[in-house]
């Protein structure tokens, strides 16, 4: 019965490591669902043809699975144009979903293209959000780099801290 | 009538913040039916335009520039970009028709308006739709068989919203029509689809400049009468030419305060001289009413 326990207890406490590892990627893979909606809003905004409520739609329909709730409140709530200006919707969108991972300074740099998004010229909108992506791209170096480094030490602290108690335990 | 122009002026009031509309609103009917215009000017009071007269609609209020920052971005629905092109001509078309006339600072590269930033005054137009208002008109009009016929009148004289009603008249009497809506005021046409009657066997061609936009037609479309708004330029002239020569009749404008005046000018002399037209209708203002009158020019 002890041996069952302990053996429970190193799998729960690698899980758990394994999960705090998880919430790394996550965050690398939220980097990179942003910088490919970017890519594509700036690829859009040099055709200075379609309007932004029709690349939110789209990109809530296609964008990678992290950044989809974000476009997806973008494309519900441009409706509300008047009562809230796109910049103001842009912070809240980042702002109110919990489920973005990402830190404060990558949060601050998403926030800074919203500025300019809808009041100027397609080809200096998509300048900003081509300064915009060259920020992130360090960060989402970083977040891969954590990512790895992350999984290593969470899972040996999980394992450690597990196979510590499975000893308490016997 | 009264309830329609209400609900034009509504809509027009959707493209103020929030701030600005509910006071707006707020506007006696009677008033508001009757307001034209809508006009913000940095640092001023908000206007309304009323026939002749312009009156301070909120007295308290001065207009910021981030209200009309505010205003453009819900006429484009956030999406300056994809209004370039007019907003280098100084306006932009709104949903329900309502056209914003834009006054700031424009950028110019190479001797070119590109751009224009920092809004000092902005206009909202509201589109009138007068059904019925054209009932005499059209019986003179089609009397002896449609001709090629122009529309005259000063600026703000109500030459859109006529030609708007006439060709909903032709159209349901069963002449095929093609719109060039070059400016998207005539049938403000939003997502495709016109937000003003404009019959059911009118084709609407919105944003092509007018030459192009009649060539179009003439290739695609076989138009037994094409309508435009506002011959201003000489390419309008080579539009106008074009058709003729084609043999579709033509429903146009343009400013003016009557034959003579147009005739007074190089650009609609070589027009009337050259026997396109074959009416005039001139739109007279008294105090307010408008009246129209048919001359035969030929």
């Amino acid at each position: 019965m002890k041996l069952i326990g302990a053996v429970l207890v190193v799998i729960a406490c690698t899980i758990y490591g394994l999960e705090k590892a998880a919430g790394l990627y996550k965050r690398r893979r939220t980097l990179a669902d942003f910088l490919d909606a970017l890519r594509f809003m700036e690829a859009e905004l040099l055709n200075n043809a379609r309007p932004l409520p029709e690349i939110f739609y789209e990109l809530s329909c296609h964008a990678g699975k992290e950044v989809k709730g974000f476009f997806t409140y973008l494309a519900e709530n441009m409706s509300r144009l008047g009562e809230e200006s796109l910049c103001q919707l842009w912070c809240d969108g980042l702002n109110l979903d919990r489920q973005l991972s990402l830190s404060a300074i990558q949060r601050q740099e998403l926030i800074r293209p919203a500025m300019m998004l809808g009041k100027f010229m397609g080809e200096e909108q998509a300048k900003v959000i081509e300064s915009t992506i060259s920020r992130l791209e360090p960060e989402l170096l970083k977040a891969t780099e954590e990512a790895k480094a992350g999984l290593r030490l969470y899972m040996g602290l999980g394992l450690t801290a597990g196979l510590m108690l499975a000893a308490v335990i016997i | 009538m009264k309830e329609t122009a209400t609900q034009e002026f509504n809509r027009a009031a959707r493209l103020l913040p929030s701030s600005l509309r509910a006071a707006v609103l707020q506007l006696p009917t009677a008033v508001a039916a009757k307001v034209e215009e809508v006009r913000l000017r940095t640092g001023q009071k908000p206007s309304a335009v009323v026939g002749d007269v312009e009156i301070n609609i909120l007295p308290e209020y001065r207009v910021k520039p981030s209200d009309l920052q505010l205003v453009l971005e819900i006429a484009t629905r956030a999406s300056v970009h994809s209004y370039a092109d007019n907003i280098r001509m100084g306006f932009v078309t709104a949903e329900g028709g309502c056209r914003l006339g834009l006054c700031g600072t424009a950028a110019t590269e190479n001797g070119r308006v590109t751009a224009l930033r920092r809004l000092s005054s902005l206009c909202i137009r509201i589109p009138h739709e007068k059904k019925g208002c054209a009932d005499t008109v059209f019986e003179r009009l089609i009397g002896e068989g449609f001709e090629s016929t122009i529309i005259i009148s000063p600026p703000a004289g109500g030459k859109t919203t006529l030609l708007r009603e006439l060709v909903r008249k032709l159209s349901e009497f069963g002449k095929r029509v093609c719109l060039v809506d070059e400016r998207n005021e005539v049938a403000g046409t939003f997502e495709g689809e016109s937000c003003f009657d404009l019959g059911d066997k009118t084709d609407i061609l919105t944003g092509a400049p007018k030459a192009e936009g009649v060539f179009m037609l003439l290739r695609s479309m076989a138009p037994q009468i094409i309508a435009f708004d506002e011959i201003s330029s000489p390419l309008d002239i080579e539009a106008v030419q074009l058709s003729a020569n084609c043999g579709v009749k033509l429903l146009v404008t343009a400013h003016g305060n009557g034959i003579d005046d147009l005739k007074s000018r190089t650009l609609y002399r070589r027009l009337l001289d050259g026997g396109i037209f074959r009416r005039a209708v001139i739109i007279e203002n008294n105090e307010g009413v408008r009246s129209y009158k048919v001359e035969e020019l030929m």
